[in-house]
């Protein structure tokens, strides 16, 4: 302690001494203005010779004297012979020449960015300094693609975040994926730490981004530790900066539709193939049962309804963003508000954000700082019933409304099996929305005790409301669809039985208390040390209430009327807690800045375990070696800026584990038996494991950041591996230790299984074309991971499905594999011998069995070898026929990529810039439903495209149409819907044009810049079974991608 | 230097220490709830009855795995619905209802062995109370074992309470089993009482223990068991028998008319009932929120005449909203050759009461959503030259049978219970209507000139002349089948001139599971209905103790319980004794099984036990039969809890080849 009291004493004589030294200057300054002087002039250009305009030239020693470079780069100043002039530009290193006549100056482009800060866990590091896999990602960035969530901006952008957005849904967010996936249980998605603490990213104003970072590697997350696992997004906003006051508004508003749909058949085709399906059966009679004698009338008169065009529109978006930001000294003030508002393709799907971010900083004094930080955000959303899933494979005939312009409830009177499905786009008859507030208050006080030592204390607290409200009214298309025939003349009670509203709310409470003490201080000069040491403790609560009732009287009320109801209710609440403490240590040393070393621990405690069990450690290492520093690499500095080599090793964890897992009590509820309702009481469905703890990841990570050509060529590459150990599985115990009910197993939470992921990460940035007036600038990015399991834990089996996914884990396959049936075809004429080996015609499915050998024609045969080592060989024929089942599945494929993508390409010419963004995603397989709704008989309806098979069209695509031929019936035919999803588009194109200094300079602002940018124009894919779709959409269809073309306005005052 | 740290470390510890607050959960929802308190044990008792109607008597899973794959049902169209377990085609451990069923039976026997075990320590509650409730939990424990062994085999044999997991679980032997079953029987019988606990028909009773007993001891017969040295057959006789003797003092029963039996009225509360699975009942009761299982059965087991779509107005097809019937839209099983020869309803009720065989319109006067003309049928020519009708009906029409009223119910929802229009009033007055005991029971014959009928499926084969004597369209049952007794997959009216009808379709429809009575709807699903499903009646003990005898070499005894059966059968005007059987053979079991029991999830434990698939199947069902193996005696063992244990190897699939061991001795 009184050795920094004596540095400090030392500090402050210094600075003493500092201050009369500079006094001393400004003496001298004042009086040179009185001394001689001259007119200096000349001109500024970039390397490449192009004049520069707006240059600013400053006399050094007085900056209030100045001036700009005009059209043609020159400059004019008067100046003190002797003295300095100092040259500025955005994005080029400044220069300081003495004064002399006739100047030509070169400035150089400013890639120098090694010097950047990167947010990391508690605390920021030079860019030069990092030893860990972080890639940042800066604001020009995330506002480049105009969309409501910030992350969809990072897409194919961060080398091995896989970032897809399966849904065009107004408000609809984004999959997430870091490095592959580790867990089978736990969420995928990583952790968002917003200003260091939590926050929503999905309502935040990308307007009000400084950066993001992705941490991905676990010596960067483990001072996470038990949610450290899938890499932390740690995103940074925009504060006040000191200087003049700065008012930003941005906007933008857009057309957002023209989904591509498949064809479906509609007219004679539709019931041609219908027709013909009964013909291949050999059960055409006439046309009289095709169809509904009434739906057959419909098609007679040439009623056709195209159901996806009456059911779908253009949406639009808009969007506006005011962001103003000042700054003192002392105190630095930024607020923002925004306002976005999403119109889905279908109406009454919209989605609304009104959100509003305050951050003060206010230095108290030399010892204190506070500030605080609030975000806030109100959403609402209107969610539609009518689907675009329904529609399509609905009959094709009738007519949607009727002479006087209303909509007809049943499109063909007469056939009430098909209820029109625009029927709840009346928002008197159909409600669904919601609404939500979320609040964050992040108050901080830092005391600098001592030079290069810091103590934060800061809290969080959360604060979120949600209220959801459903109404399903007279008219609407549940109420047609419930009372069939008689919805038409139905009693006012029948009618009434129909109606219900439901109101649910629910509230979230938490906080979030942190100590951060940050000490940097050097030994003898060249060694630099950095401790960090973290206190951190968290409690969660949320409430929920809901209740409903049937048996509204009248649409008025809707949901706002509960009492109304006369009919059956429904009432329940529910209560969950938890919490947590961490306790972090990190110490950094840097040795010239040449010799890099980390290392942290962190400890975990939290309620959810079982005592015993409550802490855990996540330990981690890493180091950096800056070789292009070394004196042996002096040769290379002329091509060769930057050379760094990190290693990195970590320990990190997933949190997987629900709140009371380790609760063990009786649950009670209700059991009618034979009309008298009794109390029962039963065991959770949970059986608590004493011993459940976290997953735990065990990350490695070689990382190389080069750049060369003066900084035109910046490539970052990284290899990792991760092993993640005792990855949790909710295992279903044998049924005969009992059961949670006749339908469901007992499961219990054990650390199971493990899992690697292995991949290599590359990020290249070229700048082709660095001119004046034309620049080109290229960044790839590629990833590329494999995820396998590699234990199952002992005593379970080869294959565990998650029935709640669908996915099948399997050692040495992908953690997401799909196991099923794998369709090789179709069988064909001549193949009837084999065929019948399955008990199955030509023109069945033909299913690829793993073990079955084929002997010869109509001969098969499979050998398994039993727990004593004999094998047991049986032949099949078509006397001991085969009997495919779900043990035939094999791994057919993945839900991950093998690899992805993304190329973006800007080009600059003059005020111009054009940006070209592909994205690539291979490897993928995706369950496309549309493909198993595939009907034997034509009556569900399926794309014009589909290939099936008939007895005289060999089709390998689809099974036979045959109307006696139920496909629903065929051996595997839900395997149909696994299809490859590899697919490469471009994600987008934005084309702006930024006004000139001289016009800005008129117009008295300082930037204005208008562009457009068209999303999804082109979408290629690799499966001809998939046509007129975006597989990104990852097997859904109800709420397609869409094609959005934005305009918008970035404005500088 | 060092001092700094020890600061920092002391400053960090205070800050930790702070924070430090214990890392206990509050969770006040969960309850405090425990076995040692009577409420609790006794709701944990009360949960073990919760498979029975929503998973086992609901689905058409059970109803698959005990009724059909024997001479009695055939697939509609000889499609491939189900064809693993009608034809034992692909059947394999992951064969949905058999790998389903396993779990069913097994899911409440641990907590049946909790109220069992942990009674003792119990801190309240009378004796007397808990005596029955684990009389219960014992015969619930029976049903439910007897239920695996019969299907599975020597599975496993676990009398311990919930919680304790074995994941390396043995197999036991068919007679440990049977053993078990028979001895918590024993025990239930003893402790049981005749009147139901606390009044409520579902819980077992002390006949719904004798009545499962007699049942075990035929099953385990099968297996040549003994007990005590006398053959589990005689020991079924002896149970059975004193059922029947002691019915009063039991509080057994037997409907002397068998049209009770099945009468709508009688459906809650059956008195002939032993052992019920009790269904939701729609109502003002909140009740009915908390009981569960979506009938279906009726839907899978009709015919589906709608298919003929001339016979039938757009806006009510029995195939779509069909208010009378149900939504007929699932129709898969159909019923054999030999089920519908083994009825002769010249004299027995039986048929009609087991089968719907005339098809009608309905309407819909009393709620005013079908109106009286509505529901009726102009015959047109192209009716009379696509069926061949009798040309003189051109211009007539076909009226409603039925008028199904809607009322809606606070729980349950709506409610569409149908009556009767009298033949020949056309007035559509609602005043006359009739309200028979089931309306589903169409008494035989039916007028030639019956106007309310459009499709009659007919019993006695008759030609195309005769045809013509009757207003409606006839399908001769017999034309149903193909030369080898399998339903036709193409028009079987197809001929070089005309292109056939969908007449195949149009089979007798199964009624025993079609209700229509106010409580018994499932609101605008009308695929499903509620009614009280029977796990064991009466009438079956009579067939029980008929089958030991006629096993025990006595074929007149065994006909004196056929002929109780055969005579409350009889129609009016006939001789009720002119039915009688003097002797009976194993057939004439297998025929009156067929005749009184068929539907009620029991026939393939039938043919299990007297080893008869490889015969029957071969004569009455040959699709079946070319495909049936002795391993198919056994069910194969469920995929899911194979996937589950650690010793999938040791335990076996039962023979179905997924394993190299079939875990079988």
């Amino acid at each position: 302690m009184f050795k920094n009291h004596t540095s400090n004493f030392t500090a402050r004589r210094n600075r003493n001494a500092c201050k009369s030294y500079l006094i001393l200057l400004f003496a001298f300054t004042s009086l040179s203005l009185f001394a001689q002087t001259q007119t200096v002039t000349g001109v500024v250009k970039d390397i490449s010779g192009e004049p520069l305009i707006g240059v600013s030239v400053l006399l050094k020693s007085n900056a209030r004297i100045g001036t700009i470079t005009d059209l043609q780069g020159k400059f004019s100043i008067t100046a003190p012979i002797n003295s300095s002039l100092t040259f500025s530009y955005l994005g080029y290193v400044s220069q300081t020449i003495p004064v002399s006549s006739d100047l030509i100056v070169v400035l150089k482009e400013d890639n120098q960015n090694l010097d950047e800060v990167v947010v990391i866990g508690y605390g920021t590091v030079k860019k030069r300094d990092l030893t860990g896999a972080i890639t940042t990602v800066k604001s020009d960035v995330i506002t480049l693609t105009p969309a409501s969530n910030p992350m969809e901006a990072l897409q194919g952008r961060v080398a091995g975040f896989d970032i897809t957005k399966s849904s065009g849904q107004a408000g609809a967010g984004v999959t997430m994926q870091l490095r592959g996936n580790r867990s089978l249980s736990a969420s995928g998605n990583p952790l968002f730490i917003i200003d260091g603490m939590p926050g929503d990213y999905s309502t935040m104003n990308p307007n009000d981004i400084e950066s993001i970072e992705v941490l991905k590697d676990a010596s960067s997350t483990a001072v996470y530790g038990s949610s450290g696992s899938n890499g932390v997004v740690m995103i940074t906003t925009k504060k006040g900066k000191e200087g003049k006051m700065n008012v930003n508004f941005n906007t933008y508003m857009g057309l957002n539709g023209a989904s591509i749909l498949p064809t479906m058949r509609s007219g004679e085709s539709y019931m041609n193939t219908i027709r013909l399906a009964r013909k291949e059966a050999g059960t055409y009679i006439d046309d009289t049962d095709l169809v509904d004698p009434a739906v057959y009338a419909a098609y007679q008169k040439g009623q056709n309804i195209d159901w996806a065009k009456a059911l779908m529109q253009t949406g639009n978006v808009q969007n506006y963003s005011l962001s103003i930001s000042n700054g003192t000294k002392k105190t630095k003030e930024y607020f923002s508000l925004n306002y976005s508002n999403e119109n889905g393709q279908y109406t009454n799907d919209n989605y609304k954000v009104l959100s509003a971010n305050i951050r003060l900083d206010q230095q108290i004094n030399k010892l204190f700082a506070a500030g605080i930080n609030v975000q806030g955000a109100y959403t609402m959303q209107n969610k539609t019933y009518s689907k675009l899933y329904s529609a399509l494979v609905a009959s094709p005939y009738g007519s949607l409304y009727d002479d006087n312009g209303n909509l007809n409830p049943y499109p063909v009177v007469g056939d009430n099996k098909q209820v029109n499905l625009l029927l709840d786009q009346n928002s008197n008859v159909y409600l669904n929305n919601n609404s939500g507030l979320k609040l964050y208050v992040t108050p901080y006080i830092r005391l600098t005790p001592l030079k290069g030592m810091t103590v934060e204390s800061r809290l969080n607290g959360t604060l979120g409301y949600s209220n959801a409200h459903q109404y399903i009214g007279y008219g609407s298309y549940q109420f047609y669809d419930a009372l069939g025939t008689g919805a038409l003349n139905a009693s006012a009670d029948l009618q009434k039985a129909q109606v219900s509203a439901t109101v649910s709310g629910s509230t979230d409470y938490s906080y979030k208390w942190e100590n951060i003490l940050t000490y940097n201080f050097k030994i003898a000069r060249d060694h630099e040390f950095t401790f960090t040491g973290v206190s951190s403790y968290n409690y969660n609560q949320s409430e929920s209430v809901t209740s409903g009732v049937n048996g509204i009287t009248s649409n008025i009320y809707n949901w706002t009327n509960l009492a109304a109801g006369t009919g059956a209710k429904t009432v329940g609440s529910g209560y969950s807690m938890s919490k947590g403490i961490g306790i972090i240590e990190r110490l950094s040393y840097s040795y010239l800045g040449r010799y890099l070393f980390s290392a942290s621990m962190r400890q975990d405690g939290a309620s959810k375990l079982a005592k015993g069990k409550q802490w855990s450690s996540f330990p981690a290492v890493s180091a950096g070696w800056r070789v292009s520093d070394e004196p042996f690499m002096q040769a290379t500095k002329g091509w060769l800026d930057n050379l760094k080599i990190r290693v990195g090793y970590g320990v990190t964890g997933t949190a997987g584990i629900d709140a009371y897992s380790s609760w063990s009590t009786l649950a009670q509820g209700n059991l009618t038996l034979a009309g008298q309702k009794l109390t029962n009481y039963y065991y959770p469905k949970t059986v608590t494991n004493p011993f459940l703890t976290w997953e735990r990841s065990h990350n490695a990570n070689v990382g190389l950041d080069m750049s060369f050509l003066n900084n035109r060529i910046d490539f970052t590459a990284d290899y990792y591996v991760t092993n993640t150990d005792g990855v949790i599985w909710q295992q279903s115990l044998p049924v005969t230790s009992g059961a949670y009910d006749a339908a469901t197993n007992y499961i219990t939470n054990v650390n199971m299984a493990s899992t690697r992921n292995k991949g290599i990460e590359l990020a290249l940035t070229t700048r082709n074309i660095v001119s004046k007036n034309f620049n080109w600038v290229s960044t790839i990015t590629y990833s590329k991971n494999k995820e396998e399991v590699t234990s199952l834990g002992s005593g379970s089996q080869d294959y565990v499905t998650n029935a709640l996914t669908g996915y099948t884990y399997h050692i040495g396959s992908p953690v997401n594999s799909f196991y099923n049936y794998k369709i090789t075809g179709v069988w064909q004429k001549g193949e009837e011998a084999d065929a019948a080996v399955f008990g199955v015609l030509p023109g069945a499915i033909k299913i690829d069995v793993p073990g079955l050998v084929r002997d010869s024609e109509g001969q098969y045969h499979k050998t398994i070898k039993g727990t004593d080592g004999t094998d047991v060989t049986t032949v099949y024929n078509g006397l001991n026929k085969y009997a495919i089942s779900t043990n035939d599945y094999q791994i057919i494929g993945h839900n991950s990529p093998d690899w992805s993508l993304g190329f973006q390409n800007t080009v600059t010419y003059k005020g111009f810039d054009l940006g070209v963004y592909m994205y690539a995603r291979f490897g993928q397989m995706i369950n496309y439903s549309l493909l198993s709704s595939y009907s034997n008989s034509g009556t569900t309806n399926f794309p014009e495209y589909f290939n099936y098979w008939t007895s005289t069209n060999p089709s390998n695509d689809f099974p036979a149409l045959n109307s006696s031929r139920d496909v629903k019936q065929m051996t595997g035919y839900y395997a149909l819907s696994f299809v490859d999803g590899s697919f490469v588009k471009i994600k987008n194109v934005t084309l702006g044009y930024t006004m000139s200094h001289k016009w800005c300079k008129f117009l008295h602002i300082e930037k204005l810049r208008i562009y457009g940018t068209i999303t999804n124009p082109l979408i290629i894919v690799k499966s001809h079974l998939i046509k007129d779709y975006d597989p990104e959409m990852n097997g859904s269809l109800d709420f397609p991608s869409t094609k959005q073309l934005v305009f918008g306005l970035n404005l500088t005052f | 230097m060092k001092k700094t740290f020890y600061k920092l470390t002391t400053i960090i510890c205070a800050v930790v220490m702070l924070n430090s607050c214990s890392l206990d959960e509050y969770n006040p929802a969960a309850g405090d709830a425990s076995l040692t308190a009577f409420t609790a044990w006794s709701g944990l008792e009360a949960n073990c009855y919760s498979p029975l109607y929503s998973q086992l008597f609901s689905a058409t899973d059970y109803l698959s795995v005990a009724e059909t794959g024997t001479d009695m049902w055939l697939v509609k169209a000889n499609g491939t619905s189900t064809k693993e377990l009608f034809y034992y085609e692909s059947l394999s451990t992951g064969t949905n209802a058999t790998n389903k069923l396993f779990k069913q039976c097994y899911a409440m026997i641990a907590s049946c062995n909790s109220v069992i075990n942990e009674a003792k320590n119990l801190t309240d509650g009378s004796a007397a109370d808990i005596k029955v409730l684990v009389a219960e939990a014992k015969c619930l424990r029976a049903y439910y074992y007897s239920v695996l062994v019969t299907q599975y085999g020597p599975v496993t044999l676990n009398l311990d309470d919930v919680g304790k997991v074995d994941l390396n679980p043995v197999r036991a032997t068919e007679a440990d089993i049977y053993t078990q079953i028979i001895k918590d029987l024993k025990e239930a019988t003893t402790d049981l009482g005749v009147t139901p606990y606390g009044n409520n028909y579902a819980r077992v009773t002390k006949k719904s223990a004798l009545g499962l007993m007699a049942r075990a001891y035929a099953q385990g017969a099968g297996l040549d068991l003994t007990e005590d040295g006398k053959s589990y057959w005689q020991r079924a006789k002896e149970v059975a028998e004193d059922l029947i003797t002691n019915a009063t003092a039991d509080g057994a029963y037997l409907y002397p008319d068998v049209s009770d039996m099945w009468a709508d009225a009688n459906n809650r509360n059956n008195k002939e009932a032993l052992f019920i699975a009790a269904g939701p009942q729609a109502g003002a009761s909140d009740a009915f929120t908390y009981a569960s299982g979506t009938n279906r059965l009726y839907a899978y087991t009709c015919g589906n005449p709608g298919a003929m779509t001339e016979f039938w107005n757009a806006n009510h097809k029995p195939s779509d909203k069909g208010y009378f019937y149900g939504r007929m839209n699932s129709s898969t099983y159909m019923p054999s050759k030999y089920l519908m020869d083994c009825f002769d309803p010249t004299w027995d009720k039986r048929w009609e009461n087991t089968f719907t065989y005339g098809y009608s319109e309905w309407s819909m006067v009393q709620p005013a959503w079908v109106t009286y003309a509505a529901g009726t049928v102009t015959i047109t020519q192209a009716m009379i030259s696509k069926y061949s009708l009798n040309p003189s009906l051109l211009g007539k029409k076909y009226y409603p049978y039925a008028d199904c009223n809607a009322v809606t119910r606070t729980y349950g929802g709506n409610q569409y219970p149908a009556s009767v229009w009298p033949k020949g009033d056309h007035s559509g007055n609602i005043a006359n209507l009739l309200h028979p005991k089931k309306v589903y029971v169409v008494d035989y014959p039916i007028a030639a000139d019956d106007d309310r009928f459009s499709v009659v499926c007919s019993k006695t084969r008759l030609t195309a002349v005769q045809k013509l004597n009757y207003s409606y369209f006839i399908v001769n049952i017999d034309d149903l089948y193909d030369s080898n007794g399998l339903p036709w997959t193409v028009p079987f009216d197809q001929t070089t001139t005309s292109a056939g009808t969908n007449a195949y379709q149009a089979y007798p429809s199964l009624n025993k599971f079609n209700w229509s009575y106010d409580g018994v709807f499932n609101g605008s699903d009308l695929q499903a209905k509620y009614g009280d499903m029977f796990i064991m009646r009466m009438g079956e003990v009579y067939l029980i103790a008929a089958e030991a005898e006629q096993k025990l070499g006595n074929g007149a005894d065994a006909a004196k319980y056929l002929n109780v059966l055969r005579e409350r059968s009889v129609r009016t005007g006939v001789v009720k004794t002119s039915v009688d059987l003097t002797t009976a053979t194993e057939d004439d079991i297998f025929n009156e099984y067929a005749r009184e029991m068929c539907g009620e999830f029991n026939r393939w434990a039938l043919l299990k036990r007297h080893k008869a698939f490889e015969a029957r199947l071969q004569k009455y069902n040959t699709r079946a039969a070319q495909s049936f193996k002795t391993v198919n005696y056994y069910r194969p063992i469920s995929q899911d809890f194979l996937s589950q244990i650690s010793n999938k190897e040791a335990y076996g699939d039962n023979g179905y080849g997924t394993t190299a061991n079939s875990g079988l001795k």
